[in-house]
């Protein structure tokens, strides 16, 4: 037993611990750069489900990692007994903040989750389903307020929101940088994009064939033609749109130009007017750790600077 | 026009390690290089440590002064830290300023500059400290300038985790850059704790390792790597 713990409180073994880990990190850290496939969810599941899901000998590096931080947890709360003994408070404090860091990623790699580019447009309440069976987060996008610099980029990005908590009514604001915590969970504000609400296709003068897009409730119907949009470029000049007419379905490129058949008539699309409004992009984040974390590394942050005029 | 700067510090760089040393031409680099990022910070209208061009004279210019402070007041260290600083401002001049009339929301945040501006810091410790092993000199000076690396890299990456975490929803990423970063941090807080081994040779050959891990992040991920922090 005084063997391990004169182990445990080497300072030697604790320093080719931390070389070793080293090393481990950055093995792994080519494994996952020459391997994006394996490794493209890792960023958004806790790390030990994604262990559990992504069983691969290239995550070996991970295992090994783990193991030595483990036995390096053991040893800094070893470290931690000396220090209290000793009465080095802030040595003390300063493994305390490490061990602290420690669990934090522990909490981190277990319940951690991340759901990437969910739009909420404007005026449309949204419902957005989560992950582990949690209750699933009910957001409106009430007004969404940007200034366009002269080159034409969106800046100053803001949105107010209207969601619900606990059945209760809320409203909140979210920004690039500045999160909203509702029901646990952050929602991270990456973009503002256009939504398209609905497109009208020109067909002659007076006829208008219009396309709901935003509350596709089923097929749109013309005639006993059922109409579907499925897809738009990016600069909405060409549309993918499923024709339904009877038994016979076909996907259509729509563009400005084309003929178009319907019910053996041929019709020219003279004009494209999509009816856009405001829509924010957002990711939601699930990480109960991150408080400790970053009280753990502000403790650790004070403590080193403290022991740098305590000890020189 | 910001290259002129450039070419006026390598001049008194180059005045410095193969003529003589005044202490005028040490500030005058310096000031010439504070006055270009002060330009760049203007006229860009950004925190001057974006791309490679900038965050290589901020990295030069911390080297410098950070030697005034904790450096000693020899001859073959002051030529390493002139030398060191000479290869960055000529790297630095394979860039140019960050002119994107774009500058994503995600940068006007005060931790931007914080999270930039102690890793640099950080670096040109941990250079300075290199550079005493490397000459075999003063093993608690090393020891020192580790430490206060250490601390400074600390907060760089306190500051980046909080910022990642308001920005992206995550303190870490699994990506190149941030493996290498976070791996600095254990390696170097492994280095601190030989201040109690006294084995000189170890803390030379950790801290020579240590540096090269340094620049390899920086420059080797940043330039020829895909990550989130590159410097192209």
């Amino acid at each position: 037993m005084d063997k391990i713990k004169k182990i445990l409180l080497d300072i030697n073994y604790s320093f080719y611990a931390l070389v070793l880990a080293s090393f481990f990190c950055i093995l792994g850290s080519f494994i996952v750069y020459f391997n994006p496939k394996l490794y493209n969810t890792i960023d958004y599941k806790a790390l030990f489900k994604w262990l559990y899901y992504n069983q691969s000998i290239k995550n070996f590096w991970l295992y090994l990692v783990t193991i030595i931080f483990v036995y390096l947890g053991i040893s800094g709360f070893y470290c931690l007994i000396y220090d209290f003994k000793r009465k080095n408070i802030f040595t003390l404090i300063f493994h305390l903040s490490f061990l602290l860091i420690l669990v934090a990623h522990l909490i981190n790699s277990i319940y951690f989750y991340k759901v990437s580019d969910y739009i909420i447009p404007e005026g449309v309440p949204k419902t957005i389903n989560l992950p582990e069976s949690d209750k699933p987060i009910r957001v409106f996008l009430d007004k969404l307020n940007y200034d366009i610099t002269n080159e034409g980029f969106i800046k100053n990005l803001k949105a107010d929101l209207i969601y619900l908590e606990k059945d209760e009514q809320k409203s909140g604001k979210i920004s690039i940088n500045n999160p909203l915590k509702i029901e646990g969970k952050y929602l991270i504000l990456k973009q503002a994009s256009p939504f398209l609400r609905s497109i009208t296709f020109k067909l002659r003068s007076e006829e208008r064939l219009i396309i709901p897009v935003l509350t596709p409730e089923g097929p749109f119907n013309i005639d006993g033609v059922l109409f579907q949009f499925l897809a738009h470029n990016e600069d909405m000049s060409a549309f993918k749109v499923l024709v339904i007419d009877g038994d016979k379905k076909e996907t259509m490129i729509w563009s400005l130009g084309q003929n178009v058949n319907i019910k053996g008539q041929s019709y020219t699309i003279t004009q494209i007017i999509p009816d856009t409004i405001g829509s924010i992009v957002v990711d939601i984040v699930y990480d109960p750790s991150v408080y400790l974390i970053f009280f753990a590394s502000t403790l650790f942050v004070f403590t080193s600077v403290i022991r740098f005029f305590e000890k020189g | 026009m910001e290259k002129v700067f450039v070419l006026i510090s390598i001049f008194f760089v180059i005045y410095l390690i193969f003529f003589k040393r005044l202490r005028i031409f040490e500030i005058l680099t310096v000031l010439s290089t504070l006055i270009l990022l002060l330009i760049v910070g203007i006229r860009y209208k950004h925190f001057p440590v974006v791309g490679l061009f900038e965050t290589l004279n901020f990295y030069a210019l911390s080297l410098i002064l950070i030697y005034f402070i904790w450096g000693t007041e020899d001859k073959k260290i002051s030529n390493l830290v002139y030398i060191v600083s000479l290869v960055l401002y000529s790297l630095s001049l394979f860039g140019k300023p960050f002119t994107s009339p774009f500058v994503s929301d995600s940068l006007n945040t005060l931790l931007f500059p914080v999270h930039v501006a102690f890793s640099f810091i950080s670096y040109a410790f941990f250079t300075l400290s290199f550079l005493y092993a490397l000459s075999d000199r003063e093993t608690d000076r090393v020891l020192r300038l580790n430490y206060l690396g250490f601390i400074t890299y600390t907060i760089g990456l306190w500051s980046g985790g909080i910022w990642a975490f308001k920005a992206w929803g995550v303190y870490f990423l699994y990506g190149m850059k941030e493996i290498f970063s976070f791996v600095i941090w254990i390696y170097y807080s492994g280095i601190i704790h030989l201040k109690y081994s006294n084995n000189r040779k170890l803390i030379n050959i950790a801290t020579i390792v240590g540096f090269a891990i340094v620049i390899f992040t920086y420059l080797g991920i940043g330039l020829f790597m895909r990550n989130t922090h590159s410097l192209r």
